[in-house]
């Protein structure tokens, strides 16, 4: 059964995530509760599962009656913490989207609510103060290598990347200056 | 006598037209389980629900991977049924909801008996989500031949092998 293979996945990447979000949010522990930076809420209030499969694309999802909403994700499509964290931000940014996740859009409509979804997932991961300056840059460089998805409801990787920098333009104060380099962020 | 003999005739006609009319309706009637892959969403055939008469919740994805449906457990212990609508060539609306029946039953086995599930049980899931199908529609053998076909090609490599599967389905009670 695939549920059985999937345990020890979980278990395995639940207590990493706490690991990481714990040794990431530190800084921040005094505004934030550890439970609302790393979980995602629908504007419905309600949670969504987390599913951690691997072999599957990461996605957003409502279940086809609409009464549960999951968020995939696939920790072998990214070994660095931070693109995970964006990626789960992102997929949880489509949630709060007009109309939600599961309902049927024309192509250029999808185009735009991925580079919204972008743009609040970093902005949203930026203030929860889970953003480093190298993961910033990490990111921007793992997004612009992207290839526009063959239904086209993703674009390509530069215009991704650009629309993601102008998002963070205003917002690079909340950017983490890295221990060890104590570098800042210059556009 | 020439009354009752045209009213007979009458009667005749209109049987006949109306078994006709019948006849062409039912031709022209679209084979439900045989439909494409586009009409496939539907809340109401795709439900499942546990030993406990709670409803499972059931995502529609299109993914590369080559099952068509499986059932996930999230961080919080909840099962989650995939059904997987990415096109694939020669699998119909049928095999799809076969397969998520079967996985459906197969989770309703996982969550009463709380144990790591065996071949045995995932025939008996296989007999269970055929009978489901059968009482849903009226099923032929045509229909039967294609989702051994498709246990076949889908039901899977490890714990069992789609043929075992395929071949044990000929076995099941009616």
């Amino acid at each position: 059964m695939p549920a059985l293979k999937v345990i020890p996945l979980v278990v395995a990447g639940l207590a990493t995530l706490v690991s990481a979000a714990v040794m990431a949010v530190a800084p921040a522990a005094a505004q934030y509760r550890l439970r609302d930076v790393v979980s995602c809420r629908t504007p419905q209030g309600e949670r969504p599962d987390l599913v951690v499969t691997r072999n599957m694309g990461a996605g957003a999802r409502r279940s086809l009656d609409g009464t549960r909403t999951v968020i995939v994700l696939n920790p072998r499509q990214h070994k660095v913490w931070a693109m995970r964290i964006a990626v789960y931000f992102h997929e949880c940014a489509h949630f709060s989207q007009p109309g939600g996740v599961g309902v049927k859009r024309t192509t250029p409509e999808r185009r735009r609510l991925e580079l919204r979804a972008d743009c609040v997932g970093i902005r949203t991961m930026a203030r929860a103060g889970l953003l480093s300056h190298s993961g910033w840059r990490y990111i921007l460089r793992r997004v612009y290598g992207l290839r526009e998805s063959r239904s086209r409801t993703h674009p390509a990787g530069p215009v991704r990347a650009a629309n993601m920098r102008r998002c963070m333009q205003r917002l690079g104060h909340l950017i983490r200056p890295d221990y060890r380099t104590r570098r800042v962020t210059r556009w | 006598m020439r009354v009752f003999m045209s009213r007979a005739r009458v009667l005749l006609m209109s049987g006949l037209a109306v078994a006709t009319v019948q006849g062409v309706v039912g031709a022209a009637a679209p084979d439900v389980l045989a439909q494409p892959v586009k009409v496939w969403k539907s809340r109401k055939i795709y439900n499942c629900r546990d030993h406990t008469g709670r409803p499972l919740p059931v995502y529609f994805t299109h993914s590369k991977v080559r099952r068509l449906a499986w059932a996930s457990l999230s961080l919080n212990k909840r099962v989650h049924l995939f059904v997987n609508g990415r096109p694939k060539p020669g699998v119909r609306r049928l095999g799809r909801i076969y397969m998520l029946f079967s996985v459906c039953e197969l989770a309703r086995d996982f969550l009463r008996k709380r144990r790591r599930l065996t071949k045995q049980d995932y025939m008996a899931a296989d007999c269970r989500a055929w009978r489901r199908m059968s009482r849903r529609w009226p099923t032929t053998a045509a229909h039967r031949r294609e989702v051994v076909r498709m246990l076949t090609e889908f039901g899977g490599r490890r714990r069992i092998t789609g043929y075992e599967r395929a071949q044990r389905l000929d076995q099941c009670r009616p």
